[in-house]
């Protein structure tokens, strides 16, 4: 045998060696890089997503556990309508269409709820990943699915849901055509369970109910004492009202809470695969410079932009006595982030036992809001606090003990690893004392009580609620609905209308459960209110129902109910939709659904009045002359095109920064860590500069000589003063900021709306584009954005309605819309085909049965 | 001549056995078929086929997925992972770049094995480009 040279070796190691340089980066990825040969190979790379973004394709195809032949028709839009023989194979189909449009969205998002963002994303989400497992809302779905008995409906939903979702999982991997993000980010989805639907239905509750308001408006109730934190922070807001519910009220004995303990028997220790993920393979490090990694710290932004906490909603209902049609109508649009994809995919839904139109949410199995053969829905959050903060006694000797009950008590401990994608795991220990989790929230270190992770049936009572023929059955299947608490807006076929507020309500005997409790025993929760005594209206004699998040019952409702500061939603909207519909003749159907569009301020309605009079005989400039004859021809409605907006923008916080300012400086009231309770100054927006704009609005108009117009020294004011100082600056900043040429004021030169993608990739996104309105407008336009500087964008539109529906049950049109699509693939024509029309205040109808025109059939076979 | 047709022959092999195995997203194929090529086939225009192979492969399966929107996938693809706009043709390039990273580590093991296998003294009867070229 011939001696091999050295040369020769070394030729052949150095080939190995660029081989192995070559293909390690090609199969496990590198750093933040995904695996290269999965990413970049055109047969299942990144290069399918074009393929892979055509409208769906007429033909046949097998779904595993169908019982019976099934089909799935989709309109030129994009809207699915599922045909099924079966009641389970509708919610099987249901989940095999969601994974089909939506997979990325539904695994970032059961990441989210389930705490294992950081897996796959990086250290960028380790906080959001260790409030969630805090939080608790995995261990709660893993808690009430082991508690769900056999012969109760959900159970069998939620396997046919999942066994859907797995199905088009399995279908989409062996044809490699998984969804091209999961390429770039280097990682493939794990099989989907029942429990990760449910811990999807507590995030969209936690979306909607979770709040901190009780720790933030602590800061400004210790500095300035209970009499005046009631005075400028009132249960019932200041402004005029509108609540839907005006009793008389009955005080009801409570009921008993779902039972929970911490920590919840059934949970067990949520480990870093909790959620059954496959975490990525290999050495993954976010090393700096890497390719992705600006995607990777986008996306670890992603709870605070495109699934952040934002709530609102509109919904109202008007009789027949009101109606053109003679028949009821539903109007209702739900109030979220926008997002590409949506949080909405919208479907029509037929077996023996179901038919519905609406909306439902990727990871659960059935509509949230809709309609049924003879009845509409529609939903909005309730004002009343869900979310405690105990102030646990602790010792520095006993960290691991809270005083309770005249005794040390010992916290439950759960210890978990948090898998990091380009690190090693990090243990994380969760603490719970006999109220919740010990978190940090607002800089206080409280043990969180929050209803969200209460055991609920919650989709047993929509189940119950979809098979509902008529008011009393839609309201019964509400009485065991747990959280979030919620109005249910209804109008039927039958000519009925009604709302009802469902949801626990905890009460604290002696205590404000809107601000930090002593965790000492002396607050605990007494039970709830009983369903029977939350508000409710059913055919009122005025003919009309309105929920749009204002305060539901009157200052007399006999329980602990919202106030004014643990929600920041002052009715001025409901405002608005109360004038159009009383001030109307016979409502049509075309009417009321453009009121979704409606751009009215009814802030500026009541406050621009008071101002015109208060400037009566006051030397006004040239400038504030012209501001004047604008403000008097405005019809308070803020349109792209209008000039006052740019006035009231700064007029509206002016007018309770020169009144409350000198006072919050007096007390000495401090911000809290993220500097949002109080404005950094005159113009800026802030929590509780929007309580405060409501309680200035109502003591201008019936409390002139409240003590607060005159300043701490005593020096006097008067309202009139007040209105003068606050317009005179706000035509300086005006001016200053805009030019003195009115033309250059155009609402929809700096006023913009966009809807960003889910992936918080702004090439993906849609807009900024100039758009109207504000957060108290009907058609809402809510920022959510901060600038770099941590303020928030206050003219950038990044929320509102997700939604709109119109049900007239007297010509039986309906229609609906939402600004997006129902595709996630970017490349989709089905991507963001609804936002134009949207924006154009448009809609599409909401066809069903024969009157469909599918533009393509899917024919599912077992 | 013979030359020339030999060393387009590999290329369309190459060519064809990479776009075959890219269908199914097999892009290891394209480390093995270079390895082969080279192992079987001597000479630097052996090396140079296999190289244009590989591209003409990598090219056409990406335009045969993407179709007429080839730059608007790489823009997309650009977005994601730069997030900036009009960076498409990096990420073409960046793929063609990596396809033929892949097909010269496989070029260069199976050169290397070829050397080591003649050296060893196994007596060569393949043909040589080289050989036939003399």
């Amino acid at each position: 045998m011939k001696r091999v040279s050295f040369r020769r070796l070394l030729d052949v190691l150095g080939g190995l060696l660029f081989a192995l340089l070559v293909l390690v980066p090609s199969v496990t990825g590198l750093g933040a890089l995904p695996a290269l040969g999965t990413a970049l190979n055109p047969g299942t790379g990144v290069w399918r997503l074009s393929a892979d973004a055509r409208t769906a394709q007429s033909g046949e195809m097998a779904l595993p556990g169908l019982k019976n032949p099934a089909t799935v028709s989709f309109e030129d839009n994009g809207l699915a309508h599922v045909k099924t023989s079966d009641d389970q194979d509708l919610f099987r189909v249901i989940g095999y269409l969601h994974a089909r449009f939506r997979l990325v969205q539904m695994d970032l998002t059961r990441r989210q709820a389930n705490g294992t963002l950081s897996e796959v994303i990086g250290a960028a989400t380790l906080d959001v990943d260790k409030f969630q497992r805090d939080l608790g809302l995995r261990r709660a779905a893993e808690r009430d699915w082991v508690a769900l008995k056999d012969d109760n409906p959900a159970k069998a939903t939620l396997q046919s849901y999942s066994d859907g979702v797995n199905a088009a999982m399995h279908e989409l991997r062996s044809a490699n055509r998984m969804p091209t993000q999961f390429a770039v980010l280097g990682y493939e989805p794990a099989e989907w369970s029942p429990v990760d639907s449910l811990a999807v239905q507590r995030l969209v509750g936690q979306k909607i109910s979770f709040d901190s308001q009780a720790p933030l408006f602590s800061y400004a109730e210790k500095a300035m004492g209970q009499e005046a934190f009631k005075a400028w922070f009132p249960d019932v807001p200041e402004n005029k009202q509108h609540p839907y519910d005006k009793g008389p009220f009955k005080k009801l004995p409570l009921t008993p809470l779902p039972q929970r303990s911490f920590p919840d028997p059934g949970s067990g220790s949520a480990k870093a695969s909790a959620a059954g993920q496959t975490r990525p393979e290999g050495p993954l490090a976010l090393g700096a410079g890497s390719e992705l990694a600006p995607l990777l710290e986008r996306l670890g932004e992603l709870p605070n932009s495109g699934m952040g906490t934002m709530g609102h909603s509109n919904s109202w209902v008007v009789s027949g006595s009101r109606t053109e049609s003679g028949k009821p109508i539903l109007s209702a649009d739900p109030h979220l982030p926008h997002s590409l994809p949506s949080i909405w995919y919208q479907l029509e839904g037929h077996s023996p036992g179901y038919h519905f139109s609406g909306v439902t949410t990727p990871g659960l199995p059935v509509p949230l809001l809709g309609k049924t053969d003879d009845f509409s829905w529609g939903l909005t959050a309730s004002q009343r606090p869900t979310t405690l903060y105990y102030l646990e006694k602790t010792e520095q000797g006993r960290p691991d003990e809270f005083y309770s009950k005249g005794s040390w008590q010992p916290m439950a401990k759960l210890h978990e690893k948090i898998a990091v994608r380009g690190q090693s795991d990090v243990d994380h220990t969760i603490k719970l004392s006999s109220h919740g989790p010990v978190m940090e929230v607002e800089g206080l270190t409280a043990a969180v009580w929050w209803a969200g992770t209460l055991p609920n049936d919650n989709l047993n009572s929509i189940l119950k609620m979809l098979r509902a023929r008529n008011v009393q059955e839609f309201r019964d299947s509400l009485s065991n609905w747990v959280t979030p608490a919620l109005n249910f807006s209804y109008a039927d076929r039958h000519g009925d209308i009604a709302m009802f507020n469902a949801g626990v309500a905890p009460q604290v005997d002696g205590h404000p459960p809107t601000l930090p409790l002593p965790g000492d025993g002396t607050a605990e929760i007494t039970g709830s209110i009983p369903f029977e005594a939350l508000p409710s209206s059913v055919n009122p004699p005025e003919g009309y129902i309105v929920s749009a998040n204002q305060r539901e019952v009157t200052g007399d409702y006999p329980y602990q109910y919202s106030t004014s500061y643990n929600w920041v939603l002052h009715g001025w909207r409901d405002g608005e939709i109360v004038d159009r519909i009383t001030s109307a003749g016979k409502l049509s159907f075309a009417e009321t659904a453009a009121m979704q569009s409606d751009w009215h301020d009814n802030n500026a309605r009541q406050l621009v009045p008071l101002l015109l009079d208060a400037l009566t005989g006051e030397q006004l400039s040239g400038s504030e002359q012209q501001v004047v004859d604008m403000l008097r021809s405005w019809d308070f409605n803020a349109t792209p095109e209008s000039l006052a907006p740019a006035f009231f923008d700064s007029f509206k916080n002016r007018v309770s920064w020169v009144t409350f300012e000198p006072w919050w400086k007096h007390y000495g009231v401090k911000q809290n860590p993220g500097e949002y309770l109080l404005p950094k100054g005159p113009d800026a927006g802030a929590w509780a500069q929007e309580t405060l704009r409501g309680t200035v609005l109502g003591w201008i108009q019936h409390d002139p000589d409240n003590k607060y117009f005159s300043l701490p020294d005593g020096t006097k004011r008067t309202t009139t003063q007040v209105l003068r100082e606050a317009f005179h600056q706000s035509v300086k900043r005006t001016v200053e900021k805009f030019g003195a040429d009115l033309n250059g004021w155009r609402y929809d030169k700096y006023q913009r709306i966009l809807f960003p993608s889910l992936l918080g990739i702004s090439a993906l996104d849609v807009g900024p584009m100039p758009w109207g309105g504000n957060p108290r407008t009907i058609n809402t336009a809510v920022g959510t954005r901060d600038d770099d500087a941590g303020n928030p964008l206050s003219n950038l539109a990044t929320a509102g309605p997700t939604w709109r529906l119109n049900v007239d049950w007297g010509t039986g049109e309906a229609n609906s819309i939402f600004p997006a699509g129902q595709s996630e693939n970017p490349m989709s024509p089905w991507y963001a085909n609804g936002v134009p029309v949207w924006m154009r205040g448009q809609f599409w109808p909401v066809l069903e049965g024969d009157a469909v025109k599918g533009t393509a059939e899917w024919r599912l076979r077992p | 001549m013979r030359v020339v047709l030999i060393t387009g022959v590999i290329a369309v092999a190459v060519a064809a056995l990479d776009a075959a195995a890219l269908l199914v997203g097999w892009w290891w194929v394209t480390v093995l078929v270079a390895a082969v090529a080279v192992y079987r086939f001597a000479g630097k225009r052996v090396l140079l086929a296999v190289l244009a192979g590989t591209v003409v492969a990598w090219g056409a399966s990406m335009a045969a997925q993407a179709g007429s929107q080839l730059g608007a996938v790489a823009d997309l693809v650009a977005a994601m992972a730069l997030n900036g706009r009009g960076l498409g043709w990096v990420v073409i390039v960046v793929s063609l770049v990596y396809a033929l990273l892949l097909a010269l580590a496989g070029s260069w093991v199976g050169g290397a094995a070829r050397r080591l296998r003649r050296t060893e003294g196994v007596a060569e009867q393949e043909e040589t480009l080289e050989a036939q070229h003399v």
